[in-house]
């Protein structure tokens, strides 16, 4: 061979083993440039080998596939992964905007508008078919709109809950299992995991596939370590970690399951902490974990109780039952006590919430008076309370008096206690 | 946390180490000296928009082998869960938790998972030193420690373990060399945001009436409601305001408060001063108010809550009293918020957004601080973490709290700015009142008055010592 051929012929093997061969003699191929020719200029793409990664917006669920079949028809493109999702480019949005005002000021409130450029799709039922031709109008009507695709149709919408029902039958595959959707009128939005991008890909089309959906906003990731598996009864799996737990010992859990996961809710009890707090949340976790049909868990534990149900279950308990005393006096009696047994279980159930017991009398006698008889009461209360075992530091005796009456009320009922959930 | 402190100190530390260590008594007291260990990696990250360094030490790094193991880091929390700070000091507890969640779920610190020794004081000084006592040689530094008497009480102890210590309150003698060397504070303290508070009121009142308003003061007995008062007193004696009723040290949980809420009454104060805590603050404003007072109130930080807007009581205060601000309320337009949003509102949907978190985070982020310090220092022993803290210089928190400077003198590194707000009632209702909730974007319901300031008396107060000295 001769010298020089030899010399050519490692330069080049030189040349491609860094890699500047390929970029010597093959191209990228220009999926941004067939983007923007197609007019999907809010769309980014970026090549590495022969995939196309698409992010941004698309108007509308057909644009999405326009978007996907144009870079798709790019020489040297053989796969796509598609992070566009289905939504409206701030420009669109405006005009969005102004569309569906003058289908307000035409006494269209609920139809669903989307733009592509200068045309606009208007999708929805209306009464009649004057209603249909005056919605079309509204829409031409702004300043921007060129084209009309009228989608509207005469009679009823689509029931809500017939539309779930459809997206729960559309969502009913074992890897959807971690899927979960919320309904915004004719969008969809899909939020989780599911294992796979065909999962995703399938999870889109079924979806979009529902009578009622014209659009959906894909946040699904892809995580691929997702059990494949179908998700047991979510009440089902709630009882088994129920169970799993109190085996445990755990008293102040509960768990709520979404598919195979379980969300851990309730309180680490104080006399636990000091051995480490994320050790009882990992035992909790384990507890819950060894549960067949839950592979994942999240914990919310705190020390405090849930303030909400504490509140909610001594209003309702005083709604129905007031605290009894005998006449003019703090002496509480047999049905008052028996009102504050009940009070302490529900106190009890929601630990590091501090209760304020409110003395409050009617307007009659004077401030002193009032003030007086209304924190003895109180007072008494709140012995009473810690006789059932209610710590002191939960329990604050206030004596408001006659300083909040209920105008409404009699003035027996104003002569009152009052639970108030604390600082 | 001063830097020169530790010439002032060493040879006492020294001496009392020697000493305890000789009679084999004090746990973890000389038995935390580190070996030489492989130089860590440098990285740079970001956590919440500041830039940290961050060193990885390498997994064969010897520790003491109880406060730090190969893969847990130990920290020990002394916090009053069943006393008068409860109902704050869960919602600090709760956060710190969160926050160490989400650390362990990316890797913990060091390449160890953080676990938290948590004890209930009970808001009790002799409880306090017995817990502290029980987790001393189990504990790598003490993340958080409720209450002025209370951390006072065991900080002997603290300089003779090395232990570092995050006090959760603001007494101003953390400031001063004599006592602050073994802590690592937040903020301002409860004298300089006394000063603060009292003369913007002065001189908002003045503006308004043309004359100076009228002073009364109620407070907590302990080293809290003690250095407030000096700090409500200095500030009176210095604006020439008369003080009608002196109430200092006079409310006393669980005892009769109807004696302080007849001497505001009857001072017919145009302001009232209090240094006390929530539920206290129900009983003394609502009898005040039921004898007759007609002034208005304002109040120390640990004296509010804003659940307080949804008590009976709630359209008055968010009519009549204003709040001081060691740190800003939970959801304030600060840049530092936006992650601790984010991570309650992960962990917690449906709690309600109290203040009280803020300060769980500050403990949370100086505390981490300290402990990635250390580790790039290459010294994760108790002794390595106080020296880590020395080392630090200053700590921005964002907008959250003014920065703290921990080196230099008491005067240059006491830190003077408090800020005011004013409750607010609309945005409570708004945001659904008690039934708020960190999914649903609720925060604290609290209108700023002013940004964090520096009052002219603050700035210029010449920092000597505490305003209260104990004993003294």
């Amino acid at each position: 061979m001769p010298l020089l051929a030899v010399i050519v012929l490692l330069a080049a093997l030189a040349v491609w083993q860094t890699g500047l061969l390929d970029s010597l003699f093959f191209s990228e191929p220009d999926v941004q440039g067939a983007l923007n020719n197609a007019g999907f200029d809010s769309v980014t793409a970026t090549v590495t080998g022969d995939t196309a990664t698409l992010v941004g917006i698309a108007d509308s669920p057909t644009a999405l596939e326009q978007i996907v079949a144009v870079a798709m028809s790019v020489e040297g493109v053989r796969q796509v992964d598609n992070q566009v999702t289905v939504g409206e480019t701030d420009e669109a949005l405006s005009l969005i905007g102004q569309i569906q005002a003058a289908l307000v000021v035409a006494g269209f409130s609920d139809l669903e508008v989307a733009v592509n450029g200068d045309m606009a799709t208007v999708s929805g039922a209306v009464a009649d078919e004057t209603s249909l031709a005056a919605a079309a109008l509204a829409v031409l009507s702004v300043p921007g709109v060129a084209q009309l695709d009228n989608r509207l149709v005469v009679g009823p919408v689509r029931p809500p809950e017939d539309v779930q029902a459809a997206l729960v039958s559309a969502l009913a595959a074992d890897e959807f299992a971690y899927v979960s959707f919320e309904v915004q009128g004719e969008l969809a939005v899909l939020k989780g995991a599911v294992p796979t991008e065909e999962a995703r890909a399938h999870a889109a089309a079924n979806v979009l596939g529902v009578d009622g959906i014209d659009k959906i906003d894909n946040r699904l990731a892809v995580d691929a370590g997702l059990p494949i598996g179908p998700a047991l009864p979510a009440e089902q799996l709630e009882a088994a970690a129920t169970t799993a737990l109190t085996s445990a010992g755990i008293q102040t859990v509960s768990t709520s399951v979404e598919g195979r996961r379980a969300i851990l809710d309730g309180t680490v009890p104080l006399e636990t902490i000091g051995s480490g707090f994320f050790s009882f949340v990992k035992m909790a976790e384990a507890a819950v974990l060894s549960v067949d049909g839950i592979d994942q868990v999240s914990s919310r534990l705190s020390l405090r109780g849930d303030g909400a149900i504490l509140r909610s279950g001594l209003q309702a308990l005083l709604a129905d039952t007031p605290v009894e005393f005998a006449l003019g006096s703090a002496d509480l009696t047999a049905a008052g006590q028996q009102v504050l047994d009940q009070a302490a279980v529900i106190i009890q159930s929601q630990p590091g919430l501090q209760v304020l017991i409110a003395g409050h009398t009617d307007t009659a006698g004077s401030n002193e008076t009032n003030e007086a008889l209304a924190r003895q009461r109180a007072g008494a209360v709140r012995t009473y309370l810690l006789t059932r075992g209610v710590p002191a530091y939960r329990l604050v005796a206030v004596s408001y008096g006659e300083l909040f009456p209920d105008l409404e009320a009699t003035a027996e009922q104003n002569r009152r206690i009052e639970f108030e959930v604390g600082p | 946390m001063r830097k020169e402190l530790h010439s002032v100190r060493s040879g006492f530390v020294a001496a009392v180490v020697l000493a305890l260590t000789a009679a084999a008594c004090t746990p973890g007291g000389g038995s935390n000296q580190p070996t030489p260990t492989t130089p860590p990696e440098s990285t740079t990250s970001t956590t919440g928009g500041l830039v940290v360094n961050t060193t990885v030490v390498p997994p064969a790094m010897n520790t003491d082998g109880v406060t730090v193991t190969d893969d847990t880091i130990y920290l020990g929390l002394l916090a009053d869960l069943t006393g008068p700070f409860s109902g704050s000091v869960i919602d600090v507890i709760d956060a710190q938790t969160a926050f160490w969640s989400k650390v362990n779920d990316e890797g913990g610190i060091a390449g160890r998972q953080i676990e938290l020794i948590i004890e209930n004081t009970g808001y009790s000084p002799a409880l306090h030193a017995e817990k502290y006592a029980a987790m001393a040689d189990k504990v790598l530094m003490i993340a958080h420690s409720t209450g002025s008497p209370h951390t006072l009480g065991i900080l002997p102890d603290l300089i003779a373990n090395n232990h570092l210590a995050v006090p959760v309150t603001w007494y101003s003698g953390w400031s001063d060399p004599a006592l602050g060397g073994n802590l690592l504070e937040t903020g301002s303290n409860y004298c300089m945001e006394a000063m603060n508070t009292i003369s913007w009121l002065a001189e908002d009142f003045e503006g308004r009436t043309g004359r100076k308003p009228t002073l009364a003061i109620a407070t907590f007995p302990d080293d809290y409601g003690l250095d407030s008062y000096a700090g409500a007193a200095y500030a009176a004696q210095q604006l020439g305001l008369e003080i009608t009723y002196n109430g200092a040290g006079t409310i006393i949980p669980g005892t009769d408060l109807l004696p302080v809420a007849s001497g505001i009454s009857q001072s017919g104060a145009d302001f009232t001063w209090l240094a006390a805590d929530p539920l206290t603050l129900t009983t003394v404003v609502g009898t005040a108010l039921q004898l007759g007072y007609t002034g208005q109130w304002s109040v120390s930080m640990p004296t509010f809550s804003d659940r307080l807007l949804g008590t009976a009581l709630g359209d008055y205060i968010a009519a009549n009293m204003y709040m001081s601000a060691l740190m800003a309320p939970l959801g304030a337009d600060v840049q530092g918020m936006t992650e601790v949003l984010d991570v309650l509102k992960a962990k917690y949907p449906n709690r309600y957004p109290a203040a009280g978190m803020v300060e769980g985070y500050l403990e949370f982020f100086v505390t981490k601080r300290v402990l990635e310090h250390a580790a790039e220092l290459g010294d994760m022993t108790p002794a390595g973490v106080v020296a880590a803290a020395n080392d630090i210089g200053s700590l921005s928190y964002e907008g959250l709290s003014p920065s703290n400077l921990f080196s230099g003198d008491a005067n240059a590194t006491v830190t003077r700015a408090t800020a005011i707000y004013k409750p607010d009632k609309a945005a409570f209702d708004a945001q659904g009142g008690l039934g708020a909730s960190l999914g649903n974007g609720g925060i604290s319901a609290m209108t700023k008055v002013t940004d964090f300031f520096a009052s002219d008396l603050a700035a210029n107060y010449d920092f000597q010592g505490p305003c209260y000295v104990v004993g003294g």
